[in-house]
């Protein structure tokens, strides 16, 4: 596994989801109430963290 | 990861000033709770100034769930009480079997928070029921799941490919302990079945290790991020397997696999029997 998770040249990915749903009912919410607050961040997007361009992978 | 997945956001549906907010399988709580100021790593083949700067880069607040939200009260609930004592005041810890009936009222929670219980669940749809019930009218249930079998977009990984070997390896056992494996795909047929409508899906790919550059890179449903983000959830996805994979595998290997344990701790990474061997030693 540690041989094969090393390999640059295999192009592996494992698929993620995120699934929301809604349960029905609640409180109508008023036409003027604004509209919900987007997802909670941390505060910081985070700029990618730098690696090499020319990365030969780990060692 | 999942904050590099979700670029910074704890969760993606649209919260609505929850009051209570209930994490499922919370583990160290870290979602939960307050991030604490981690440890400087150490022993890990990754050069300590890329883990070091990305925990910061990723960390800077310290803010997590029960900071995010301060009139909230954020329950994390796991078998194992593994978390610490020093929480937000509005944060707290119980141990609770997901499987077993909930101890919490029904209509009780705005926001229930789920990520990576695949191999945890008997019966997901029992799982989902349960959720619907807990949830207030009109509140949110949100799941954050992985596959565990590596593919690719070109013909990288074959049929052939121990990757194929190890996911399908896993899935199966994951089916031999009656606890799937397979539930990141299976989501929202399954929360729409439980009953709640609005059911949003977004997909991305967690490269295997940072192959991904200029030349190459995941195609379709990958978020749409850039090669650079690709590769540094990659680097931080080969850490996680690297060090993570025996405990991944322990329990399926000798409760499903059969196999014993000072093998399965010694050979946790090679290429398993196939399943068809595994009740026996090898």
């Amino acid at each position: 596994m540690r041989t094969a998770i090393k390999d640059l040249k295999t192009h592996a990915y494992l698929d993620v989801t995120v699934v929301y749903g809604r349960k029905p009912g609640g409180k109508p919410k008023p036409k003027t109430e604004p509209a919900p607050e987007p997802a909670k961040s941390t505060g910081y997007q985070g700029d990618v963290v730098t690696i090499p361009e020319d990365y030969q992978g780990l060692p | 990861m999942y904050l590099m997945t979700l670029e910074g956001n704890l969760h993606v549906a649209p919260l609505d000033n929850p009051h209570k907010i209930l994490d499922i399988g919370t583990g160290t709580g870290i979602w939960a709770m307050c991030v604490p100021i981690p440890k400087y790593p150490q022993s890990h083949s990754i050069p300590c100034s890329l883990i070091w700067k990305s925990v910061l880069t990723w960390f800077p607040f310290h803010s997590e769930m029960a900071d995010a939200y301060p009139s909230a009260h954020v329950i994390g609930t796991d078998l194992s009480p593994i978390q610490p004592f020093f929480v937000p005041p509005n944060c707290a810890f119980e141990i609770e079997d997901l499987n077993l009936d909930w101890s919490y009222p029904n209509n009780h929670f705005d926001f229930i928070h789920v990520r990576e219980l695949f191999g945890c669940v008997t019966d997901w749809d029992e799982f989902f029921a349960s959720a619907f019930s807990h949830t207030k009218p009109g509140g949110y249930v949100e799941i954050l799941e992985h596959s565990v079998w590596p593919v690719s977009d070109d013909d990288t990984v074959t049929e052939e490919h121990f990757f194929t070997l190890w996911g399908k390896t896993v899935v199966e056992m994951g089916e031999k302990f009656g606890k799937s494996f397979t539930i990141w795909e299976e989501s929202r047929e399954r929360m729409e079945r439980a009953g709640f409508v609005d059911v949003v899906e977004k997909k991305y790919k967690w490269p295997m290790n940072g192959w991904p550059s200029p030349e190459h890179r995941t195609h379709g449903d990958d978020g749409e991020k850039s090669w650079r983000r690709l590769r540094e959830i990659g680097v931080w996805n080969q850490l996680r397997l690297y060090d993570g994979i025996e405990g991944f595998m322990i329990r399926l290997l000798t409760v499903a696999g059969g196999v014993s344990l000072s093998l399965s701790s010694s050979r946790p990474l090679t290429p398993f029997p196939s399943l068809q061997q595994t009740n026996k030693p090898y």
